[in-house]
């Protein structure tokens, strides 16, 4: 710059006292201002409706039962869903019946539980699995290569989440008496997934996991888990992965590990059908 | 309840590589869910009450096993059988790890009442044999869950009793009967308890 051209309006040194002054004149009306008022909250733009706040959800045995009861109607619903498509044959078909037939039965037992206990029983599906579980199942099922081999591991599946629910309830459950009570229909939900195991892989192969009679796991993972009616030498309370649909472009099929319950999945006393 | 020449000797035939990775997988599963005496995820101690029941559980699994381990002496050498003896011997060990007693002690008074029907030499006898023994081994830890306070012997418990349910299903298929429903998925047999209890 000549000495001819003009100064600029803000040299460097203008700039960082103009900046000083306004922070100082900034911290003075702060210091002077008072009884201030307003929410804490973060600010907000627009005219979006005010969030009501979840009420706290307290998890006990009432919760946890019907939590357990919820599940059941989860799993008479799937079993609808998926004798609905029309491919079980009259035999499977059978099997089915008697399987919703029973977990009709642990609802009644568990809504007597609830009642019992001074709850409201929750006869109906959970809320969350059937949003985030069930209806993706089904809608990746829809355009399936093989519907009957789904169906028939979307059954196993859903039985063996039920088998490792009961049992992971045991841990939460505060009176041995619903200990028992639960694990009494846990060990059905065992037997159906057992014997849906052998159905599916066939016997001897699927009675029990190889890894438990010392053989070495495939290198290669299957495309489907496979099944077995003794997977392991303790019941494990572990996700269950299910694996549906026909492939994608890129060789993929639709896959979801399914957890047992947890706050999510949990239904609390304001929750009702 | 007594320590046995005879459980010794089961042990013997029941200590395979697959009883070694039983007794490993047990330790993997109940480092979930169990320490020793005190139990690691609550904390709560075993009482005197609960310690009965827990090595009740404990002899009844040995005699368990050693009922499996007799069959196979006796000639009916089916894998599925050593299998079965060695998951008996890793829950008797399992309760072993939780309560920090040695599991050694079997239950003779149901060894003897049921070695008869182990040792037929006939795979067919030893599987409904085997299936009415793990059907009474799910009622009876059933019971059991209902009469223990610690909620983590009750976990341990309910890891037994889930897969000893699904015993029952396979010992049903291998005994011919996998087309019964109701021997599928009904049990009917009553639980074993201790004579103070029952």
């Amino acid at each position: 710059m000549s000495a001819a051209e003009p100064r600029a309006t803000f040299d460097r040194r203008q700039l960082l006292r103009t900046g000083g002054l306004t922070l100082s004149l900034g911290a003075i009306i702060a210091a002077c201002g008072e009884d201030r008022a307003g929410g804490t909250d973060p600010g907000r733009v627009g005219e979006a409706p005010s969030v009501t706040p979840l009420p706290e959800g307290t998890v006990d045995d009432i919760v946890l039962l019907r939590t357990a009861q919820s599940l059941e109607h989860s799993a008479i619903d799937a079993y609808a869903a998926a004798r609905g498509l029309d491919v079980l044959s009259a035999h499977q078909d059978a099997i089915a019946q008697r399987f919703v037939d029973d977990h009709t039965g642990h609802s009644v037992a568990l809504g007597g539980f609830i009642t019992d206990a001074g709850g409201e029983e929750f006869a109906c599906a959970n809320p969350w699995v059937t949003r985030r579980v069930i209806t993706p199942i089904f809608d990746a099922i829809d355009d399936s290569d093989d519907p009957l081999r789904d169906v028939l591991n979307v059954a196993h599946a859903l039985e063996s989440l039920a088998a490792a629910s009961y049992q992971s309830l045991v841990g939460s459950l505060t009176l041995p008496d619903l200990r028992m009570k639960i694990m009494q229909i846990g060990a059905d939900e065992n037997r159906h997934a057992a014997a849906l195991a052998i159905a599916i892989t066939g016997a001897p192969d699927g009675y029990v996991s190889p890894l438990l009679l010392g053989e070495t796991a495939p290198e290669e993972e299957p495309e489907f888990p496979a099944l077995w009616a003794v997977p392991s030498t303790f019941g494990m309370v572990s996700a269950v992965e299910l694996v549906v649909g026909a492939p994608n472009e890129e060789g993929q099929r639709f896959s979801i590990d399914l957890q047992t319950p947890a706050a999510n999945t949990f239904v609390y006393a304001d929750q009702s059908c | 309840m007594t320590h046995t020449a005879e459980g010794d000797a089961a042990t013997s035939v029941s200590s395979t590589r697959r009883g070694l990775l039983g007794a490993s997988l047990a330790g993997a599963a109940l480092s979930l869910v169990a320490g020793r005496a005190t139990s690691a995820s609550t904390g709560e101690r075993v009482n005197a009450a609960d310690l009965e029941l827990l090595l009740f559980a404990q002899s009844l699994e040995l005699a368990a096993r050693d009922l499996y381990a007799a069959a196979i002496t006796a000639g009916t050498d089916d894998p599925l059988f050593g299998f079965l003896a060695d998951q008996h011997e890793a829950y008797a060990q399992g309760i072993a790890s939780f309560i920090g007693e040695p599991a050694n002690a079997r239950d003779d008074a149901v060894y003897d009442e049921l070695e008869a029907s182990f040792t037929a030499f006939d795979r067919t006898s030893v599987a409904t044999a085997g299936y009415d023994l793990e059907s009474a081994a799910v009622a009876t830890h059933t019971e059991l869950l209902a009469l223990l306070e610690n909620a983590d012997g009750a976990k341990v418990i309910a890891s037994m009793l889930a897969m000893e349910a699904r015993h029952c299903v396979v010992l049903a298929d291998m005994s011919g009967r996998g087309d019964d429903l109701n021997v599928l998925l009904v049990n009917t047999a009553d639980p074993i308890l201790p004579e103070e209890l029952s």
